[in-house]
């Protein structure tokens, strides 16, 4: 659980830079005529033609006048972009562990789950507390290893401070 | 550590399935016996506005970072309704893209000054990587978008 927990906080942490879930590959290819091909009722084949594909369409979208979108199966979808006359390929692979960690940790599965990870938070904060109680003493943390205590709570606080608005 | 490799193996194979599943409910899932037709609405959302309408339209826009929004292609060319819920209320899969959503909930309309249209279409230019002139936007404008109780996906 706690890998569980940190493995996907990792992930999500940096989901401004990339997709934690899924794997996205984009392809620009030309597509030289298309503005031709605009009122043609074979507009689907003529672009797997060009684009040298059979992909089994699922449905498709004017999006705009110059932005044609066709959705295949096996999370494959094509932007037809008529003004720049080119095509981008967009596939969709699922990241099958990490999605299931992010699944769990940010509560998708919510129910039951809720219940079981509000428990094993429990516990964390239980395990926390007590360890600062287990030793007594010089060695405990009213002696000088409190500092290292102080020190973890300084790292946040130092955030809230100059960061939080 | 074989027993976590296998629990971890388990858990991946039962959420890859579910996300296969021919239908994927989200919240209390949609009324899919009343529909309104996307272009109904968005012709005059005023009638509409704080009701609770159900509509359907094959998905062409998930949003990418927290699946917090769906578009929806209107039964008219062109035409599309935003499906949007506060962050992680419900996670719309990104491989969602192609298939057909039924929502149910309020529609809400969302007013925007001129400096909000501007940053809004801007934006929308970004995405769609085309070219935007501010100066072309002369006032603010109001988007209409659906809050849902609940979304139905069906492949």
């Amino acid at each position: 659980m706690t890998l569980v927990f940190a493995i996907s906080g990792i992930a999500v942490n940096h989901i401004e830079d990339w997709n934690p879930n899924y794997r996205v590959v984009h392809t620009t290819l030309p597509l030289k005529g298309v503005q031709q091909q605009r009122e043609s009722a074979q507009l689907n084949q003529w672009v797997q033609q060009q684009l040298n594909t059979s992909y089994k369409i699922k449905t498709t979208f004017w999006e705009s006048t110059d932005r044609y979108k066709i959705f295949a199966q096996d999370d494959i979808n094509i932007l037809v972009d008529l003004a720049r006359e080119q095509a981008i390929i967009e596939k969709i692979e699922v990241r099958p562990i990490l999605r299931s960690l992010n699944f769990l940790h940010l509560n998708e599965a919510r129910e039951a789950w809720t219940y079981f990870s509000d428990l094993f938070a429990l516990l964390l904060i239980f395990l926390s507390i007590s360890a600062l109680f287990m030793i007594k003493g010089k060695k405990g943390v009213w002696g000088k290893r409190g500092l290292i205590v102080l020190s973890g709570f300084s790292i946040p606080i130092l955030f809230i401070l100059l960061r939080s608005q | 550590m074989k027993t976590i490799m296998k629990s971890i193996t388990i858990m991946t194979v039962f959420i890859c399935l579910s996300s296969m599943a021919a239908t994927q409910t989200f919240g209390t899932g949609a009324d899919m016996k009343h529909v309104t037709p996307i272009s109904k609405i968005l012709t005059s959302p005023d009638q509409f506005l704080d009701k609770s309408v159900t509509v359907k339209g094959t998905i062409i826009g998930v949003c990418k970072k927290r699946g917090c929004w769906v578009k929806l292609a209107s039964d008219q060319q062109f035409q599309t309704l935003r499906i949007k819920v506060r962050d992680g209320d419900m996670v719309f899969p990104f491989n969602s893209k192609g298939k057909t959503a039924y929502a149910t909930g309020q529609l809400t309309a969302i007013e925007l000054d001129k400096n909000r249209t501007i940053a809004y279409l801007e934006n929308l230019a970004k995405e769609a990587k085309e070219p935007f002139d501010a100066s072309s936007v002369k006032e603010g404008m109001t988007i209409y978008q659906l809050t849902p109780i609940g979304v139905t996906i069906v492949d």
